[in-house]
């Protein structure tokens, strides 16, 4: 007899199982403990390697209570089943599991055979897990622990974000927390395991505090940390291309495009130190040549995005000076109403980030991006003035190592094109049926029990999706190690404070 | 539908509907005259009974502290091309309710005991394999009745039919069969002896039974009661001779007796005769043994209960005590009025097809025979069915 521990079951026939796909089986509890869970990862050992499983369901029998009559009439009397008869001693619980794949000489393959009805279902040893599921035990991003299984779940870096990663869930469900911890970890990396230079789109100033965090909590003696207001973000006017200036106006023509390209020529020899978008403006004005319609058109739109006071001479921060290995680069967009203002910020960054990585005048950077539906949505293009320049990322950054993480509490109005960009997905509880329709739509590998157990997620807990893992795995993101010092989430303590 | 079968069926439900109607108006009948039965005033039948009342109420008591148990068998019979199969299993559940939730149950000798496996090599003819099978059955259950005697004590044992074989299942004695019912009847003088040793209380629950015997009783005592005016005019026109010749005790007793309400109890030997051929000392117990019927569920007919008296115990006392414990077992289920002890060791002691053959596939994979070669033609329909 094997020790209670290292046995959870045993496989049973079902009307279709056991097959090469999945099998159930019969749990070692009593009844009343619960010693498998739903989503737990189970194997069973054969002599051609270990069938690794998910536990997609479980299902609890009892013949005393089959039947619904009986049940009714027994009870009529009102006292339970149990007073006369040993119920719990009938009590059954019924695993179901799929099949994930057969780890043999210390890799995966793909099942090919069922397992035998009879054969016992065992817990997988920790080390075998990890492996099983690609987890980086050495140098990996501490994001986690596996559900169910106390097993870290550290992927490594490249797998994470190399093919750039979308944080999907619903509002409250732990997306800025879990963004926190992969700021942490993404911090605290040292010269040789590698750094990433992050620039975080910060929509809320949820990030701030990380500009008082105390290096220590993260094990190192300093960390770079700049924090940009969107007030104090500048495009310079020069900088930009005819075209560039165009994507921020709404559906120009080809006459105006071609007027304001020649006034722009003349000033770039006119001015050596730069231009603003008043010169242009005046340029516009002077000029005899431009038609009295596109003049007043296009006068009125350079006047109207020099009010938003995002353009100047000179570019504030520098890009060059900004984007640097390892250093956390917050764009606070929080003093910002104006979605317009944020869009201007966020198309810019996007380009100026893409064409200096590309020319190598910056290092690999991620771009991390909140509410990431409002500047790439699906519909309402015109909207969207930086959705073309986050899609050219998304479809062609990974080339140059210019990755994106989007983040979304409504994935359904997250352009497509982008998220099925994202290889890998940390996605959060989520409850909205167009919104798991969605991420059923655009994931690969989700499969129906997959996407049904989202809605059962707690607070703080994510499916991974992915290459950063071989099969889905459900993750308990671990606590902060700095928490911001001043956060109020609690309503409660909100109005009190402010009702004093 | 075809209309011959329309018109059979047409025929039956009048049948039906005319013996229901009897059976209901004989029932309201006895209802109005139960109470003043005495039968103390028939000789003819008085000398079998010890009670003077038709029938009893009996209250039903708490069941904390009580230590009861239900013992049943299970029984498959395969008939194979070169030997029969008999496949017995005996199990035993042990109630014990104390002031928890529900009641504490062990079982004698697991919860889920294999089956025991009889070949039968002999050829027998099929009536003697039925009375092999039985007698196998009957053995297996005695046999855990007297392994639960051995490790508990219990207040009252509960077995899943009569307390004594009924006659089909006595062979002759030039039957191969003849020297298993010896066997078995040893085994019943062990039990009746280990029971009457202990504390506990036998009683055999016989779920359908088929007697006829209180119907008999009735019979004879009626045409007196009617004598009287007033009965008699509640009786005219009620064919209940006839009733009487085609009713079973349960079935004419389901009705007029009352949720709760049992009737007179009659030794085990009236009812079997002096034609029985019983050893004497069997018979000895037989007479030691009570029957009387339970009305224990109010849509379900009364049970015949087998009580093994004790000595020096008033027969009576100890029936109603007893049957006071059995009560509140059985009356939780409107229309099933078993003892949960019973249906608990039913459903463990039944063996399933599915069950009989695991055990054919066993024996064909360790013997390396083929299904040809061991199953009969009626079992290869290469259809099914």
């Amino acid at each position: 007899m094997e020790p209670p521990h290292l046995r959870l079951g045993t496989v049973i026939c079902t009307d279709n199982g056991p097959n090469v796909l999945e099998f159930s089986f019969v749990t070692d509890d009593s009844g009343s403990e619960v010693i498998v869970r739903r989503g737990q990862f189970v194997s069973v050992i054969t002599k051609h390697g270990t069938i690794i499983a998910r536990v997609q369901n479980l299902i609890r029998t009892n013949r005393y209570y089959q039947h619904a009559e009986a049940v009714r009439e027994y009870q009529s009397r009102g006292e339970p089943l149990r007073s006369i008869f040993p119920t719990d001693r009938w009590m059954y619980t019924i695993a179901e599991a799929r099949v994930l794949g057969l780890w043999a000489d210390n890799h995966t393959t793909r099942p090919y055979f069922a397992v035998s009805p009879g054969a016992v279902v065992r817990p997988v040893d920790d080390e075998t897990l990890s492996s099983f599921l690609g987890i980086d035990n050495h140098g990996g991003l501490k994001l986690g622990t596996l559900a169910h299984h106390a097993v870290e779940f550290t992927p490594n870096l490249s797998g994470l974000l190399s093919k750039h990663l979308a944080i999907l869930a619903m509002s409250g469900a732990g997306k800025s927390y879990f963004v926190s911890v992969l700021l942490e970890e993404l911090l605290s990396r040292s010269k040789e395991s590698g750094r990433l230079a992050t620039i975080i789109i910060d929509v809320h100033g949820e990030y701030s505090y990380l500009n008082e965090i105390d290096p220590q909590t993260l094990g190192k003696a300093s960390v770079e940390i700049e924090h940009v207001r969107g007030s104090h973000y500048q495009i310079a006017v020069d900088s930009l291309t005819v075209e560039g200036l165009a994507s921020f106006a709404i559906e120009m023509s080809p006459v105006q495009l071609r007027d304001l390209k020649r006034i722009i020529s003349g000033l770039r020899q006119g001015f050596d130190h730069g231009y603003t978008l008043k010169d242009i403006i005046e340029a516009v004005r002077m000029d005899e040549t431009i038609n009295k319609n596109t003049r007043d058109a296009l006068i009125g739109w350079i006047s109207n995005l020099e009010s938003t006071n995002l353009f100047g001479k000179e570019a504030t921060p520098k890009i060059e000076n900004m984007i640097r290995p390892g250093k956390l680069t917050i764009i606070d967009l929080s003093d910002f109403i104006s979605l317009r203002k944020k869009q201007i910020i966020v198309s810019n960054l996007a380009h100026e980030l893409l064409s200096k990585r590309r020319s190598g005048k910056i290092p690999p950077f991620l771009l991390i991006l909140e509410e990431a539906h409002q500047f790439c949505p699906e519909s309402r293009q015109e909207l969207a003035l930086p959705k073309a320049r986050i899609e050219t990322i998304a479809r062609e950054g990974r080339k140059f190592f210019a990755l994106l993480c989007l983040i979304s509490q409504r994935p359904v109005k997250l352009s497509t094109t982008v998220l099925s960009q994202c290889t890998n997905q940390a996605i959060f509880r989520c409850t909205n049926p167009y919104d798991l329709e969605h991420i059923g739509r655009t994931s690969e590998g989700i499969d129906r029990a997959a996407l049904d157990a989202i809605t059962t997620l707690e607070v703080g807990e994510a499916l991974f999706i992915g290459e950063c893992v071989t099969v889905p795995t459900f993750v308990k993101i671990r606590k902060r190690l700095y928490n911001p010092p001043h956060s109020q989430t609690d309503l409660f303590e909100t109005i009190k404070k402010y009702d004093k | 539908m075809d209309h011959n079968l329309d018109r059979m069926l047409f025929q039956l439900v009048e049948e039906i509907k005319r013996i229901e109607s009897i059976r209901t108006k004989f029932g309201q009948v006895m209802r109005s005259i139960k109470p003043d039965i005495d039968l103390g005033r028939y000789p003819s039948i008085s000398s079998s009974l010890l009670e003077t009342a038709f029938t009893t109420t009996v209250s039903p008591t708490s069941l904390s502290g009580l230590i009861t148990a239900g013992v049943d068998g299970g029984l498959v019979k395969k008939r194979l091309k070169s030997m029969d199969l008999i496949l017995t299993r005996g199990i035993s559940v042990v109630f014990r309710f104390g002031t928890g939730e529900g009641p504490d149950v062990e079982f004698v000798p697991n919860p889920f005991p294999e089956p025991i496996i009889k070949p039968v090599m002999q050829s027998l003819s099929s009536v003697e394999l039925d009375q092999l099978a039985s007698l196998e059955r009957i053995s297996t259950e005695i046999q855990v009745t007297l392994n639960l005697l051995k490790e508990f004590h219990i207040d009252i044992i509960l077995i899943d039919g009569s307390l004594i074989h009924h006659p089909r299942d006595r062979p002759s004695t030039a039957s191969p069969v003849y020297e298993k019912y010896q066997e078995t009847l040893a085994l019943y003088r062990q039990l009746y002896h280990k029971v009457k040793k202990s504390r506990s209380t036998l009683v055999g629950v016989v779920k359908d039974s088929r007697s006829t015997r209180l119907v008999n009783m009735l019979g004879e005592i009626l045409p007196h009661i009617i004598r009287k005016p007033e009965v008699f005019e509640k009786i005219q026109g009620v064919d209940y001779r006839w009733l009487l010749k085609i009713s079973k005790d349960s079935d004419l007793l389901d009705t007029f007796l009352d949720e709760g309400e049992r009737t007179f109890a009659f030794r085990m030997s009236y009812e079997l005769g002096d034609n029985t051929s019983l050893p004497d000392d069997i018979k000895n117990w037989a007479s030691r043994i009570w029957i009387t019927y339970l009305k224990t569920a109010r849509e379900d007919s009364p049970i015949r209960i087998e009580v093994l008296g004790k000595e020096g115990v008033d027969p009576v006392a100890h029936i109603n005590k007893t049957l006071s414990a059995i009560l509140p077992l059985s009356y939780h289920h409107p229309e099933y009025g078993l003892p949960s002890p019973i249906v608990e060791a039913d459903a463990r002691a039944r063996i399933t097809n599915h069950e009989a053959r695991l055990v054919i596939d066993r024996l064909l994979a360790l013997s390396g025979l083929s299904y040809s070669l061991i199953e009969q033609r009626r079992s290869r329909n290469p259809f099914g069915g």
